[in-house]
């Protein structure tokens, strides 16, 4: 198997796992955020736990505490999965390229990839420039293509940095980057120096800015090859490198076909040149080896504190790797032999790294010595490894995805089933059937002592007679009797006593009947109101009036509320209470409906169809010479017949009528009651009306219920869902 | 007490109508000629007062308005005895003695001489006459009724007297009755409302040997009529009313009296001694009396209701 095959395989495994590695990171943010929402819950609870079993707090304070952990797992977590899914997003396996200036490096990229100085600048004559090269292997003819940083990121990821680091206000906008820089205060930190240095590489950058802030946000520009010193180098004041984010060369490699392989120059980690941060993203998901060149000082005679640096960058870029398997280090021994004693001396005391990475050694200014003690080597070692390498990160991730759910599964599944609802809700079921119950004992209780309280309080008949007695005084009183001198000009008048006594015998019984209507119906209707409203407080308990329109309730009319009630009842399903409240409705204890035509039947004294009365008032003897002197005795007549026939209601009212808007109502209330308590079957039409608006109608008492449901029922949906989420990322997780 | 003689009181409280029915009774008798051979006397005093009475009574009922009378006769404030006689084909028979009591004497305390007066004319008096206000008895509430009739004070000082060995005469007499008198139905329901409130002293009637009772309503005047009851607070006042085209006409008012003199000439007859008895027999005087006896009781109306011991007044 060829080394381009290799690659190209391993390739395609990588891209497989691209879409299963994006649906772990978003199950893993979407688990974060439940473990957080569960957290939160549980805060809610220890903060106000009343009415909440102490079962419950208990159980979610434990649960709370268990996964308290998890969170911050998961961050690290999804950040590895993070920077894996980049690393295999990749269209070319990276091999790194890492070392200080003038170590070798450029050299070494130039005789693995056949480039030349002109390509690849080495450091000799200028510092190097920090832009990112990305050398690629390409079968046909050589071309470069530059990427530009976007306005963006030239702000946030080359300008902020030097502002963060030397405490100066950051501009938020490369047009605030435009006017002039802030002076650098005097300091006395330690690394004052250090800061100036800083400092006058970003003069440097503000001083140039306008010859280069066009190219960002351009899009790559593809070039010759010769063409590339121009974004690549600043010998002869070039500026054009600082906008250039990364230089892309595809050339043909000597010795091998290496496609899909490609050399990425990492900026080195010189003080002052705040590459560091581009560095460490290259490490944790660019490059898949790291070719580190060191040419060690022939005055030198151990690793530096630099090299150690470099060592931790990688180490700490991809933990779940170890160092040994993704880190060559290079001595270049270069070809006077000056250092050649030194090379030996580090390659026998390698670094005291936890994982001991292969130490080479090689003349990197020598084709033929890199070619084959450098790059056959690495490739030799990412032909053997680079898969199982890809394994083993995976496996880690496995591994702590795993982790993850078995910590969940212990947290949550031994007392999921506590958090059922079914409990609840037959204490919540318990509770509405006593309610329920006690509704329909209330009422049928409270319309039982209405027909005592109407038998023995209700004392109508004393009271209607009383009332009938105050009426009758009050016609007397206002009896309509003309004078002795009114009825003798009406005797002129009619020529005759008959037709004036006959006359005014109508005109009083007319008024009487009349008045005696007004009078009692008023009083009646009082009263069938007042019972009726009676009759509906018994009915509606507090909670159900609270329902009915308060217009309704305040009424004066009780009929009004009666209608109310009946549009909340259902006709099919309530047919006898609804049918009950028809019968309320209508109920009516009228005087005209009652007592008229017994009324009526008691005016035989103030009749004119017979002659009777007439003639029991109209004297004999009258004569029209005594007509004067008769008036008064006719008068009295009159007002004898006007007051026996009050008397004779009045004595009817007392005797047979009396009792009789009292019975009505008895017979009303009484008529309620059994309809409304006593009917067959009534109390499951009752039930039935009650069902559907038990929560309006006992909302404070099924509260504590409501809330612990829904309390149990929530918690058992989230810590569900999270395990389901848990188990479904462990589940699919690549393996 | 003399054998030929006999007393027959008259008991109620006042305003009830004794008075007036007296001296309408009185009048009612003396308009009659034909008594079977038998004559009805008073004396000089007796026929003078109820006469002044009568006439008095007439002056009233003849003005327009018609106000209740009070007193028609002076002196009724304590007993006054009328004197009357019986002859019979001109001997006289039999002394006749009618109390009139002042009705307010029922309510009088023990120790009031007038009181132990009347338990002594009562306990005297074979007779007699309990005139009751038929319009507070019909249209009273038993408050009205009560006050108005006493029925339970007058029997509890007459029902003591009637328990002896001489057989009494007990004529209910209603008075201010005139309203109920115009048709069957409305007289049905005078009875009943008599029956009902003096339901207790029928009940104990019928268990009497020696008592006979009699209902009889009278007109006296004929031409007033009760009306209405006015209610003023806690009072109620019965009005009555004089009907323009009413006459003053008596009626019945004889019937008392016919059956007070039937009994008490009854009794006489029954009460001779032997030997009288021998001698009447001897003469035929016995036989006529007997038969014009006979023939003055039948005179009597006989549509009355009749209350315990019913044989008292046939002729045997």
């Amino acid at each position: 198997m060829t080394i381009r095959s290799v690659i190209t395989e391993v390739l395609d495994k990588r891209h497989k796992k691209v879409l299963t590695l994006e649906k772990a990171h978003a199950g893993l943010v979407e688990l974060e955020m439940q473990i957080d929402s569960i957290r939160q819950m549980a805060t809610d609870i220890q903060e106000d736990s009343n009415d909440i079993p102490a079962e419950i707090v208990q159980l979610t304070t434990k649960i709370a505490r268990q996964i308290s952990g998890l969170e911050e797992e998961i961050i690290i977590l999804n950040e590895s999965i993070t920077s894996l899914t980049k690393r295999f997003s990749k269209e070319t396996i990276n091999i790194g390229v890492a070392g200080k200036a003038r170590q070798g490096k450029s050299t070494l990229l130039q005789k693995i990839s056949g480039l030349s100085n002109k390509e690849i600048p080495t450091s000799d004559e200028l510092p190097c420039t920090g832009t990112k090269s990305k050398i690629h292997h390409y079968e046909d003819d050589a071309y470069a293509k530059i990427e530009f940083y976007t306005k963006e990121e030239f702000l946030k990821e080359i300008l902020h940095p030097y502002f963060d680091k030397l405490k100066l206000p950051k501009p938020f906008s490369l047009k605030r980057f435009n006017e002039p820089l802030p002076e650098l205060s005097e300091n006395a930190s330690l690394d004052r120096n250090l800061d100036k240095a800083i400092y006058e590489k970003l003069i440097f950058i503000h001083k140039s800015f306008p010859t280069f802030f066009e190219l960002l946000s351009k899009q790559p520009k593809t070039l010759e090859l010769e063409e590339i010193l121009d974004y690549v180098t600043q010998n002869e004041g070039r500026t054009r490198y600082l906008a250039v984010k990364t230089a892309n060369i595809f050339t043909k490699f000597p010795n091998y076909d290496v496609t899909g392989l490609c050399l990425v120059d990492l900026p080195g980690l010189e003080a002052a040149q705040g590459h560091e941060k581009k560095l460490v993203s290259s490490l944790e998901y660019e490059v898949d080896a790291i070719i580190f060149v060191k040419s060690p000082d022939i005055l030198g005679t151990d690793w530096e504190q630099t090299d150690y640096n470099v060592f931790d960058l990688v180490d700490n870029a991809v933990r779940e790797i170890e160092l040994s398997q993704r880190l060559f280090i290079i001595l270049n021994q270069k070809s006077d032999g000056s250092n050649k004693k030194q090379v030996q001396l580090l390659k026998e005391q390698p670094p005291e790294t936890y994982s001991k990475p292969p130490i080479l050694i090689a003349d990197c200014s020598d084709s033929k010595a890199v070619e084959e003690q450098v790059f056959s080597i690495v490739l030799k070692h990412i032909e053997q490894n680079l898969e199982s390498t890809d394994r083993k990160y995976l496996d880690m991730l496995t591994k702590k995805t795993n982790n993850i759910f078995t910590v969940l599964n212990q947290a949550i599944t031994p007392v999921l089933s506590t958090f059922t609802t079914s409990n609840a809700n037959l204490n919540r079921e318990r509770k509405y059937r006593v309610l329920s119950e006690q509704f329909i004992r209330d009422l049928t209780k409270g319309l039982e002592k209405l027909v005592l309280d109407v038998q023995k309080e209700l004392n109508i008949s004393e009271e209607f007679k009383q009332k009938v007695e105050e009426i009758c005084e009050l016609a007397k009183q206002q009896a309509p009797i003309p004078n002795k001198e009114e009825l003798a000009e009406q005797y002129l008048e009619n020529s005759g006593w008959k037709g004036v006594v006959s006359e005014e015998l109508n005109y009083l019984r007319a008024y009487l009947t009349e008045f005696l209507a007004t009078q009692l119906d008023e009083y009646l209707q009082n009263k069938v109101n007042s019972t009726l409203r009676q009759v509906l407080e018994r009915i509606f308990p507090k909670q159900l009036q609270n329902m009915l329109p308060q217009d309704a309730i305040d009424s004066d009319e009780p009929r009004a509320v009666i209608l109310e009630f009946q549009a909340m009842l259902d006709q099919a399903e309530q047919p006898n209470i609804y049918r009950t409240f028809n019968y309320i409705h209508k109920f009516n204890f009228s005087y005209h409906s009652h007592f008229h035509y017994r009324v009526r039947e008691e005016m035989g004294l103030l009749n004119t169809y017979t002659s009777d009365s007439i003639d029991d008032i109209v004297p004999q003897d009258a004569t029209r010479d005594n007509f004067t002197e008769k008036a008064e005795e006719i008068a009295r007549g009159l007002e004898t017949h006007y007051h026996q026939t009050i008397y004779q209601l009045r004595k009817k009212f007392g005797e047979k009528m009396q009792a009789d808007p009292a019975n009505a109502i008895l017979a009303l209330v009484e008529e309620v009651k059994d309809r409304l308590v006593r009917a067959k079957g009534i109390k499951e039409e009752w039930k039935s009306f009650l069902d559907p608006i038990r929560e309006q109608l006992w909302e404070d008492e099924l509260r504590q219920f409501n809330k612990e449901i829904a309390l149990r029922t929530q918690w058992r949906n989230a810590l569900d869902d999270a395990l389901k989420g848990a188990k479904s990322i462990n589940t699919a997780f690549p393996d | 007490m003399a054998k030929n003689k006999t007393m027959m009181i008259m008991v109620g409280p006042d305003g009830v109508g004794k008075t007036t029915l007296l001296a309408t009774m009185y009048h009612e008798l003396s308009l009659l000629e034909n008594l079977s051979g038998f004559e009805f006397t008073a004396s000089q005093d007796t026929q003078q007062d109820l006469q002044e009475a009568y006439e008095k009574l007439h002056q009233i009922i003849t003005q327009p308005t018609f106000t209740p009378t009070g007193s028609l006769l002076k002196g009724t404030a304590g007993i006054i005895e009328r004197q009357f006689e019986i002859l019979f084909n001109g001997n006289k028979e039999l002394d006749f003695v009618f109390c009139d009591i002042a009705g307010g004497i029922i309510r009088a305390d023990e120790s009031n001489p007038d009181f132990v007066d009347f338990q002594q004319k009562l306990t005297q008096s074979t007779i007699v006459i309990n005139v009751i206000d038929g319009s507070a008895l019909v249209e009273g509430d038993n408050k009205l009724s009560t006050e108005k009739n006493e029925p339970k004070l007058v029997y509890d000082l007459l029902l003591p007297k009637l328990m002896d060995n001489r057989n009494h005469l007990l004529l209910f007499v209603i008075t201010k009755c005139e309203a109920w008198l115009k048709n069957e139905s409305r007289q049905r329901k005078l009875i009943a409302a008599f029956e009902e409130r003096y339901g207790f002293i029928l009940k104990l009637l019928s268990e009497f040997e020696n008592v006979m009772g009699v209902l009889i309503p009278v007109k006296t005047l004929g031409c007033v009529e009760f009306t209405h009851i006015d209610f003023h607070d806690d009072d109620q006042e019965m009005i009555f009313m004089r009907k323009p085209n009413l006459q003053f006409q008596s009626e019945n008012v004889d019937q008392p009296l016919r059956y007070a003199i039937a009994f008490a000439l009854l009794q006489h007859n029954q009460n001779r001694g032997r030997w009288n008895r021998f001698t009447r027999w001897l003469s035929n005087t016995d036989l006529a009396f007997h038969s014009a006896l006979h023939e003055f009781t039948e005179a009597r109306s006989t549509n009355f209701k009749i209350y315990g011991n019913t044989e008292l007044l046939e002729i045997k």
